[in-house]
């Protein structure tokens, strides 16, 4: 970050009053499930302390993204049948679904669930049409990317609602109306999760190159999955709508091309239909959310 | 897989039409309609009748019938058009900018009725308010039957037709008529009519320099091979840069790797960007 950008980010990071900490179950299914000898009880037991995050798990479960054929109905079954690692990846949805309240009445903060969300199920369809070893941490790399969009859209509010004007007038994505208004965008906000909530240099570097994936160094392979993934999501109306004068050729995107020179199935696959088949992920996407939402 | 979704996939691979899994009560009914006038039990039943019985051709045919009973209105599938005013004629105008030819040709191929056509016009004419103020502007509507084409000719139609049409448009372009909303001539020089079969090569050489073509839903009604054909010579009718809009859930996938494929929100175009 250059210095200017770095006087703006701290005069932003200054309006968040209390900084919402990590969700305390959520802290000790993270320390569990890098435990290799963990046990499956164990990780049941500290779940089931938290009644509300229970009910919402099971519910998310039993949607459609996980392609169970029988219904779940208990913890523990949801942790034999998806794994530790799924399982996870769960908790982190539902418990980050409600660390931050609502104080924006123009942007409210399910709406940029409901785009990371998209963002996690695509990324992992990605990741397992390509064969990246580790889909679970793409889709936690999607639902995690526009995380410092909550910071800006709920703490930032005054020029938040400038941006929102410019990108409704313009039909620009946030990216480009954050960095004009504002000065810094979403994407600067990797290394400050890093240092408040322990996200992984990896994490880190997804949300701050979403935008920008052929300057990934850590992992490039991880950040042009979920920038593929964001552009499917903008294509495909899991954004905020105003977006119309975006027009995308996958093909020529750098992340793409990317992935492309790793795995010869890329180029194979049949975009048309993928593209078509996302519209079930949207719709489930919003059911989700909204019931997810609801007893909030 | 389960035989439904065996039959599902079929379809897709012989027609393009493909019916994402949150449509399946549509599909579904659909394939059971057919199955009942057939007389035939089951989904694998008419799987194996679609792939190997003698009369498969018609059959799939009258499935495909089935499957697109579609009453078309004005403005149907708005995203589409919205690319076609935000992206398409914006990006083609640029393109021109240093010649002195101002002209945008545009063809809708199998037009029917004409709603499509006057759709089209409808926001040529508003743009020729404004950015395409004094540019030559004509879209060439074309179908195989000429009974379809004395409709879109005469331009009157019903209720339905018109439930999608931004009310402003209604109030500018269509007066009301015993007959139902008639198309006024504001609309009307904009527009050509002619019948055409879109598997005459001959006839196909004479259709040259277009900017869009919009071919939605029409060449669901060919096999592979004419599709091939087909789309081979609305590549050759494009002007270079020029756009291809096919039905919202076609897709020219192993039928043409010369466009490049273009996401829009809500939906995707074609673009010829070389000449081979």
């Amino acid at each position: 970050m250059t210095e200017d950008k770095q006087i703006i980010f701290q005069q932003c990071i200054e309006k968040v009053t209390h900084i919402p900490t990590l969700p305390k179950v959520l802290d000790r299914i993270l320390a569990m499930s890098s435990d290799p000898d963990v046990e499956v009880e164990d990780i049941a037991d500290a779940i089931l302390q938290d009644k509300v995050l229970t009910a919402r798990m099971i519910r998310l479960v039993n949607s459609a993204f996980w392609g169970i054929r029988r219904e779940i109905v208990s913890i523990r079954e949801a942790i034999v049948y998806l794994g530790l690692q799924q399982v996870r990846n769960i908790v982190t949805t539902v418990s980050l679904f409600n660390t931050f309240q609502s104080r924006n009445p123009l942007f409210r903060v399910a709406t940029i669930w409901e785009h990371g969300l998209g963002c996690a199920m695509i990324s992992r369809r990605i990741a397992e049409i390509i064969k990246y070893p580790e889909p679970e941490k793409a889709y936690l790399g999607g639902l995690l990317h526009d995380i410092g969009e909550v910071i800006l859209s709920q703490f930032c509010i005054e020029q938040f609602d400038q941006v929102i004007d410019l990108v409704k007038d313009q039909k620009i994505g946030f990216y480009d109306a954050e960095n004009q208004i504002i000065g810094i965008s979403h994407a600067d906000f990797g290394e400050w999760f890093k240092a408040q909530w322990g996200f992984s240099d990896e994490l880190a570097e997804v949300i701050t190159y979403h935008h920008s994936p052929d300057k990934a160094q850590i992992n490039p392979e991880l950040v042009s999955i979920v920038s593929l993934a964001n552009l499917f999501c903008n294509v495909r109306g899991l954004d905020h709508h105003y977006y119309q004068l975006l027009k995308v050729s996958f093909r020529d995107e750098p992340a793409w091309r990317k992935l492309a020179e790793k795995s010869s199935v890329l180029n194979k696959m049949d975009v048309e239909r993928f593209t078509l088949d996302l519209d079930s992920v949207v719709d489930e996407v919003k059911q989700v959310v909204k019931e997810v939402y609801q007893d909030a | 897989m389960s035989d439904l979704l065996k039959l599902r996939d079929l379809v897709y691979e012989e027609t393009g039409m493909y019916f994402p899994d949150e449509k399946q009560y549509y599909f579904e009914s659909r394939f059971t309609r057919r199955m009942g006038e057939l007389g035939v039990k089951s989904f694998i039943d008419y799987f194996r009748f679609l792939k190997n019985d003698a009369g498969r051709r018609e059959e799939m045919n009258k499935l495909i019938s089935e499957l697109t009973i579609n009453e078309t209105s004005f403005f149907r599938n708005m995203p589409q058009f919205t690319a076609l005013q935000n992206l398409v004629i914006p990006e083609l105008m640029k393109a021109r900018e240093n010649s002195v030819l101002k002209r945008l040709k545009i063809w809708s191929a199998g037009c029917s009725s004409g709603e499509e056509v006057y759709t089209i016009a409808m926001i040529l004419d508003h743009l020729s308010q404004g950015p395409l103020k004094g540019w030559n502007l004509e879209i060439t509507g074309t179908d195989i039957d000429s009974r379809v084409l004395e409709k879109a000719q005469k331009g009157v139609y019903r209720e339905y037709a018109v439930k999608n049409m931004p009310q402003e448009y209604k109030d500018r372009y269509l007066e009301k008529t015993g007959e139902g909303y008639k198309i006024n001539d504001t609309l009307r020089k904009y527009a050509r009519f002619k019948s055409l079969n879109l598997n005459d090569d001959m006839a196909m050489v004479f259709m040259k320099g277009y900017d869009v073509i919009f071919c939605r839903n029409v060449l669901i009604y060919f096999d592979q091979e004419s599709k091939k054909r087909v789309i081979q010579k609305f590549f050759n009718s494009l002007v270079l840069g020029g756009y291809l809009f096919i039905g919202f859930s076609e897709s020219l996938f192993q039928i043409s790797d010369r466009f490049k494929l273009i996401h829009f929100p809500g939906g995707m175009v074609y673009q010829k960007v070389a000449h081979i």
